[in-house]
């Protein structure tokens, strides 16, 4: 493969995401909108196999000099998270046709730009070249964050709109302290500069404000306040994608800049155990399944900053499978959700009840993917968790005692939140009332009383599981195959610790 | 066989019971049971190298580098429990044939034998991480089981699974420390590491969570609840899963690792203290209940607990004595929950307060239970009998002082007095005490008794032939104890010593105690405590759930200021921290000088001025004003730094960005609602401190260096390269086309994002409520004095056409100068100030101009305009993008001359930026800028 195509990889979205919003044709614009993501997984995986042989490759975009040019880059973690991030966002539309979301004006159009957006961001070597993309990413998510969902969706946007353009504020100021430092932004050229404090500053800024995005205590509030309002399958394509992004990008300028420098070692520590700790303790607290997730996702983005405390092989490698399971643990969760609100009406745990008996392939795929978030075999959770204290247990005493500890804890809490969220739905007394189906995009405020009976032969349609369902079945996947993904990941860290091929990928063409 | 396939195989019986299950119902219990009884003959060759000193070993990697491998191992311990799971199991299904009444029972049999799989595989695990992997499963099989017995199950289910979710956590720690340590992740290399030797305090660390990890499942105080809580499971599940098989998991744990810490002192001193007082206690607990399984619950907690102390004792002889009792235990305790089994099943209940006395109506039922009984009690000739000898007698010679010995057999000696009477209490409650049956109970079916007698009554001849298997007791015994000079030999009389005598008092004390049971009964069965193991469980649910709520609450606010003060605080703790250590680490460099102009001074106070007059401005249209002026202040400074293009782009910018929001205030309040509150000061505190830290880190950072590579490269080579003699243009369209690119899609598709969201909103919702009730969404029209109709103030407020006919007039001219002008720039911008974006926003300004001077508010253009603009920008962008693969890469400029002008791909690139600039433009118009009105 020509290292010269990678920029494709964002340019075909963009392409695909304006001629959808100008083409009358609704398959045109379906077919666009499900072969994209799809499109990008395959990518993913043939850029997998092409990294066994050539662990990185690079073009200067534009075919200016090494170090003026923003250089595009593929290794094998950027293309497991196109693969991985490819697969969930095609499933989640998968769920969106349900919803009839596909339908709402420009809908397809927004999708495939975040789509190129979160393509570049995995593929850029170049920090403000990154925090371009991340921009493209976003710009399209304020839109679907207000297009559907309860009416609450539009006073959210306005709080997810100012939050991150806060946060992107951040993230220039800490680009400008950077290049004020440095002297260059660009990730090659920074291999190991952290080492000189200013550097490490200005560094640091930047992983702040991409520490913002991926929802971390205690800068985390707008996470699982932003994500509920909005509809099942923009909170999954957001949780899937948007901090996920972020998370990688840590990644990686964490081990450019800083390698196995542990001048941010305490502060990442107590990002992670308030994360984890606060996260899973504060879903608990929440009396919806979404809302539920919501502080999931926090809980997961911060055993996936274990890595960063870590700074090892290991570490990486873990972080990276526990991303993977958090992408399709959580994915089908939120996707199973989103099935019970179209046909029951609320995702509320009060009013919904007795679902074990009436829906039983709900249960199924709700009950496995509980027992991969909490880590129970045979799951993706499992090996993402014992891979992470396996991981954890090699660094110096007092952080692996701490993170261990507050990984433990995090698991007793989480088990109890999913305890209750499983009891309150699956269990008890028979469902008498319901609130009927209406078209996602109109449906009112929760408040607002509208029950009627539920008749016995209300059940979710097959179709409308499916996607949750093949969430699932990728996670199992990941649980069984867990050798090659192992193998496959264990190569992406490899990348982030031995920085030598990147370098030489980037600067020497 | 060898152990992959014996695990293949018990793998497949789980997949196999569904087909059976639906052919045969209930009955699937047969074919399974047989297959379970092939499997353990099967392993008979196998068990007999083993028990001549053989260990066999099979390896295949699976996930080698976490330690996940198929490293299997079959020594003594293995052979023990293994035979003990498979061989009860049998026994279990066949029982269960019958004892079901309805139903196929496709869960239980599927996850019963999954069970089997996983506990098989656990004792044959030689990797430490398919230990803990297999571990998990069986928590989670046992879980099941119990969640599936109806809504009596669901809470007790929910305990269990919480309490052996903690201690799987307990032993995924202790395997991750081990793995990290010792550098292996198989068991049997890991015992041999030097590490437990040179480092007590690891050593101790890795006990403590290996015991917490087998009392949890062992159910040993404090996790002992669960199985109380777990007899809502149906009778089979109990005889199997807590008598002899999960909680003999945790059993199996400890053994396990007894080989490592048996002389650690805090694991003698966890497994014997803990051991003992679950014991005494737990056998108390037994004595109250008049549930006779709840009863044999707890009866196996406190045996359990017996056999966890004596693992603790640490000595060969020790563990021996365990591992027999272990043996025992789990024939007569598996054969009594069947027997209550037949009970509850044949008398309709099983509590014994309303059990009539059922020996001459259940006669056989009725033996089987004394012999059971009595073998719990330790009455001779039974294997029960041997088994509590050889536990005293290794209580009586436990290692360390003299007086702990004594100690211990007299506490073991107590729990043995409070055994036999709960066993008393079994046989007297269901068969001896209370009136004749009023209705006819009879014998249950043969099917069903013969599998609950044969695991007692086999007790009686294995008593005698006990000896016959001490080579292969020997071998656990290897297994679990490093070195080991003892023979096991178990005689059912081997003289007169201190623990038959203890026995004997132990039997005068029951015999005595026994008859008295009427007027005990009340005292024993008051309460101990006022809030049993459940109880505070659910004190503890509900405390993690209040502190969730708060946790939870702490963020419960659609205010963005709530949010963006808990990242602006952060931000600031992060600037001024790093700043401050930069300072006093000595890690500035000297500024450069020249960087600092004296008439920053007047920009930073028009800025900071018109700031503190925009937080403080009460009315919408000053604050815009307000926020115009920080712009051209900003705008001030751009040009003085001497950059042209970004002054110029700021300008008008600014000048677009007040008008835009002009259109937008037209549909809210004059004046803003929120007024004066205390919250105000402290984000005036908060925004005052993030400014001073943003200040001092710019001032830490920037202005310290030279100038970078970059810069010089972009001054000295740029033009060569480009042929652009505007270096900001030239990194615009050509060197870093890619971020322009992103930021023109962000630009343009902003315009394609405020269409999507208004189509989701009924357009009646987007224009304020002209019905003055409508609090909410009314806005009042500003009250201005005016004149008479024609008077000039009126004509310049109310009379729309007349107060715009001097713009029209303007516009003729106007219009085209600005598209001209609009070109200029356009065409010059690769050499001199200008290009697409500024362009753009010049033509942007007529297009605005053309909306001013309109009468009434319309649309400046039709709908389908601004998109097919925006779109058209961003393929033209991508076009030139495209064809730089004519070059070789993405978006690289190509260089024509026509007509001896030079031309640049990156001039077309700027056609794309110019026409998705003004589609947006447009489109705010369109959309903001049009009334209700104006629309029909």
């Amino acid at each position: 493969m020509n290292a010269a195509w990678l920029p494709l990889v964002v340019a075909l979205p963009l392409l695909a995401s304006a001629l959808t919003a100008v083409a009358p044709w609704r398959v045109v614009r379906l077919v666009l909108l499900l072969g994209t993501p799809l499109a990008t997984a395959v990518v993913g995986v043939w850029l997998i196999g092409i990294h066994r042989e050539t662990p990185v490759f690079a073009t200067n975009v534009g075919g200016f000099p090494v170090g003026i040019a923003i250089p595009f880059v593929s290794d094998t973690l950027s293309a497991v998270l196109l693969a991985v991030t490819g697969i969930a966002t095609f499933v989640v539309l998968l769920f969106a046709l349900r919803t009839g979301e596909d339908r709402l004006r420009f809908f397809p159009a927004l999708v495939l730009m975040l789509i190129a957006g979160v393509n570049g961001a995995f593929l850029t070597g170049d920090i403000f070249n990154l925090f371009v993309f991340v921009e493209v990413m976003l710009l399209p998510s304020y839109a679907l964050l207000a297009m559907s969902g309860t009416w609450r969706r539009l006073g959210v946007g306005r709080l997810f709109l100012v939050v991150n353009l806060v946060t992107s504020s951040v993230f220039l100021v800490g680009i400008a302290l950077l290049y004020a430092a440095a002297g260059t932004v660009n990730l090659a050229a920074l291999v190991g500069r952290g080492d000189d404090p200013k550097v490490a500053f200005g560094a640091a800024v930047v992983l702040f404000a991409l520490v913002v995005k991926a929802g971390a205590v205690p800068v985390h509030g707008w996470l699982p306040r932003a994500y509920p309002a909005t509809s099942a399958t923009v909170m999954a394509l957001f949780g899937s994608l948007h901090s996920k992004v972020a998370l990688v990008a840590v990644y990686r300028i964490t081990a450019v800049v800083f390698a196995e420098n542990p001048v941010l070692l305490p502060a990442v520590v107590g990002l992670v155990v308030l994360s984890v700790i606060v996260g899973a303790w504060s879903s608990i607290g929440e009396n919806t399944m979404r809302r539920i997730l919501s502080f999931q996702i926090v809980s997961s983005n911060g055993h996936i900053l274990i890595a960063v405390a870590l700074l090892s092989l290991a570490g990486y490698r873990g972080g990276l499978l526990y991303l993977v399971h958090s992408v399709l643990t959580l994915g089908a969760l939120v996707l199973a959700s989103g099935a019970v609100e179209q046909t029951y009406g609320t995702g509320h745990l009060v009013r919904l009840a007795d679902l074990l008996r009436r829906e039983k392939a709900l249960a199924w795929i709700v009950g496995l993917a509980l027992i991969s978030l909490v880590g129970f075999p045979p799951s993706a959770g499992f090996i993402g968790k014992a891979a992470l204290v396996v991981a954890s247990a090699a660094a110096t005493p007092w952080v692996a005692a701490v993170i261990i500890g507050s990984v433990i804890v995090a698991s007793i809490l989480s088990l109890v939140a999913m305890q209750r969220l499983w009891h309150d739905v699956f269990w008890g007394p028979k469902m008498t009332v319901y609130r009927s189906r209406l078209p996602a995009a109109v449906r009112s405020d929760e408040s607002k009383d509208d029950l009627v009976p539920l008749p016995d032969s209300v059940r979710i349609p097959t179709l409308d599981l499916v996607p949750a369902g093949l969430m699932l079945v990728l996670s199992l996947a990941m649980f069984f195959g867990a050798g090659p993904t192992w193998d496959i990941a264990t190569r992406a860290a490899q990348g982030l610790v031995d920085l030598g091929p990147y370098v030489e990928a980037v600067r020497g063409r | 066989m060898s152990l992959p396939i014996l695990l293949g195989l018990l793998a497949l019986v789980p997949l196999l019971s569904v087909p059976l299950t639906g052919f045969l119902g209930r009955a699937a219990g047969w074919p399974i049971g047989v297959i379970f009884l092939g499997l353990a003959g099967a392993m008979v060759p196998s068990a007999i190298r083993v028990a001549n000193g053989d260990v066999i070993t099979w390896h295949a990697a699976w996930v080698p580098e976490l330690g996940l491998d198929l490293a299997l191992r079959l020594d003594g311990l293995s052979v023990i429990f293994i035979a003990l799971a498979l061989v009860i199991g049998a026994l279990v299904f066949f029982y269960s044939t019958t004892y079901f009444t309805k139903g196929n029972q496709r869960g239980f049999y599927v996850i019963m034998t999954g069970f089997t799989f996983a506990m098989v595989a656990l004792t044959v695990s030689d990797s430490l991480v398919l230990m803990f992997l297999t571990w998990e499963l069986t928590s989670l099989a046992s879980f099941l089981l119990i969640a599936r017995s109806g809504h009596a199950g669901e809470a007790a289910s929910m305990r269990t699974m919480l309490l052996t979710f903690i201690g799987g956590l307990a032993l995924l720690a202790a395997v991750a420390l081990i793995m990290a340590r010792t550098g292996t992740s198989t068991f049997s290399q890991a015992v041999a590491s030097p590490v437990w030797g040179s480092d007590p305090a690891f050593t101790g660390l890795i006990a403590v969570l290996v015991a917490a990890a087998g009392f949890s499942k062992a159910a040993q105080f404090p996790f002992h609840l669960w199985l109380p809580d777990a007899m809502a499971a149906a009778t089979p599940v109990s005889a199997y899963l807590h008598a002899a098989a999960v909680v003999k998991a945790g059993i199996y744990l400890l053994f396990r690792f007894s080989i490592i810490f048996h002389s650690t002192l805090i694991w003698n001193v966890l497994l014997v203290g803990l051991g003992l007082f679950t014991s005494v206690l737990a056998a108390w607990f037994a004595m109250q209940q008049v549930d006779l399984k709840k009863l044999m619950a707890y009866s196996t907690v406190s045996q359990l607990g017996l056999i966890t102390a004596t693992i603790g004792v640490g000595t060969s002889f020790a563990i021996a004595a365990a591992l027999l009792h272990t043996i025992a235990h789990a024939c007569f305790k598996s054969g009594l929950f069947m027997v209550v089994g037949l009970i509850d099943h044949q008398a309709g209940t099983r509590m014994i307060d309303r059990l009539p006395a059922l020996r001459r109506a259940m006669p056989v039922t009725f033996t089987v239970a004394l012999v059971g009984t009595a073998s719990m009690a330790g009455v001779p000739p039974l294997l029960g009998f041997i088994s509590k000898e050889n536990i005293f007698g290794a209580l009586l010679d436990a290692p360390g002082p003299t007086v702990a010995g004594p100690i211990l057999l007299a506490v073991a000696g107590l729990g043995a007095v409070l055994t036999f009477l709960y066993c008393g209490k079994i046989v007297t409650g269901a068969f001896l005490d209370g009136p004749e049956p009023s209705r006819p109970v009879t014998e249950a079916r043969w099917v069903t008794i013969l599998p609950a007698a044969t695991p007692i009554l086999v007790g009686i001849p294995l008593a005698f032939t006990i000896n016959q298997f001490a080579p292969i007791i020997e071998q656990a015994v290897v297994a679990s104890h490093a070195v080991t000079s003892h023979t096991a030999a178990f005689h059912l009389w081997h003289g007169v010593n201190l623990e038959l005598i203890v026995t004997m008092l132990v039997f005068v004390g029951g015999g005595l105690l026994l008859p008295r049971r009427a007027s005990l009964r009340h005292l024993v069965e008051r309460p101990l405590f006022t809030l049993d193991g459940a109880g505070v469980l659910g004190a503890i649910t509900r405390w993690l759930e209040r502190v969730g709520v708060r946790a939870a609450g702490l963020v419960r606010a659609d205010n963005p200021a709530r949010h963006v003060a808990a990242i602006i605080v952060t931000l600031t703790a992060v600037l001024a921290v790093g700043s401050v250590l930069l300072w006093t680490g000595g890690h500035v460099p000297p500024l450069t000088p020249g960087v600092n102009q004296v008439v920053d001074v007047g920009v930073l106070v028009i800025v900071t001025g018109s700031v503190v007059a925009l937080v403080r401005a009460e009315s919408r249209i000053g604050a815009t004003v307000l926020l115009g002026g920080v712009g051209v202040a900003m705008t001030v400074q751009i040009f003085l730094l001497g950059a042209a293009d970004v002054g110029l782009t700021q300008l008008l910018v600014e000048i677009l960005t007040v008008l835009v929001i002009m259109l937008v205030l037209r549909k809210l309040p004059q004046e803003f609602t929120i007024k004066k509150r205390p919250q105000q000061l402290r984000n005036a505190v908060i925004a005052i401190g993030a400014g001073l830290a943003s200040a001092l880190a710019a001032w830490t950072v920037i202005g310290r260096r030279e100038r970078s590579e970059v810069a010089q490269w972009y001054l000295s080579q740029a033009p060569q390269v480009t042929g652009g003699d505007n270096i900001v243009n030239v990194i615009l369209v050509e060197l870093r086309a890619l971020d322009t690119f992103g930021e023109l899609a962000v630009l343009g598709m902003a315009g394609i994002a405020i269409l999507g969201i208004l189509a989701t909103i009924p357009r009646a919702l987007l224009d304020p409520d002209p019905d003055p009730d409508s609090a909410a969404t009314h806005v009042a029209r500003p009250k201005i004095e005016i004149g008479e109709e024609g008077s000039p103030s009126h004509r310049a407020l109310e009379d729309v056409e007349a107060n715009t006919e001097p713009l029209r007039l303007l516009q003729t001219v106007l219009v085209p100068i600005l598209v001209v002008i609009s070109a200029v720039l356009f065409w010059r911008g690769h050499n001199e100030p200008g290009g697409g974006f500024i362009a753009a926003l010049v033509a942007a300004c007529a297009v605005a101009y053309v909306y001013l001077a309109k009468a009434h508010d319309r649309p400046v253009s039709r709908p389908s305009t601004p998109v097919a603009l925006i779109v058209g920008g961003i393929i033209v962008a991508l076009g030139t993008g495209l064809l730089g693969y004519l070059g070789g890469t993405f978006l690289e400029p190509l260089h024509v001359t026509i007509l001896g002008t030079k031309f640049a791909s990156s001039m077309v690139f700027d056609v794309g930026v110019y026409a998705a600039v003004l589609g947006l433009v447009i489109l705010a118009f369109n959309v903001l800028g049009a009334d209700r009105e104006a629309k029909r």
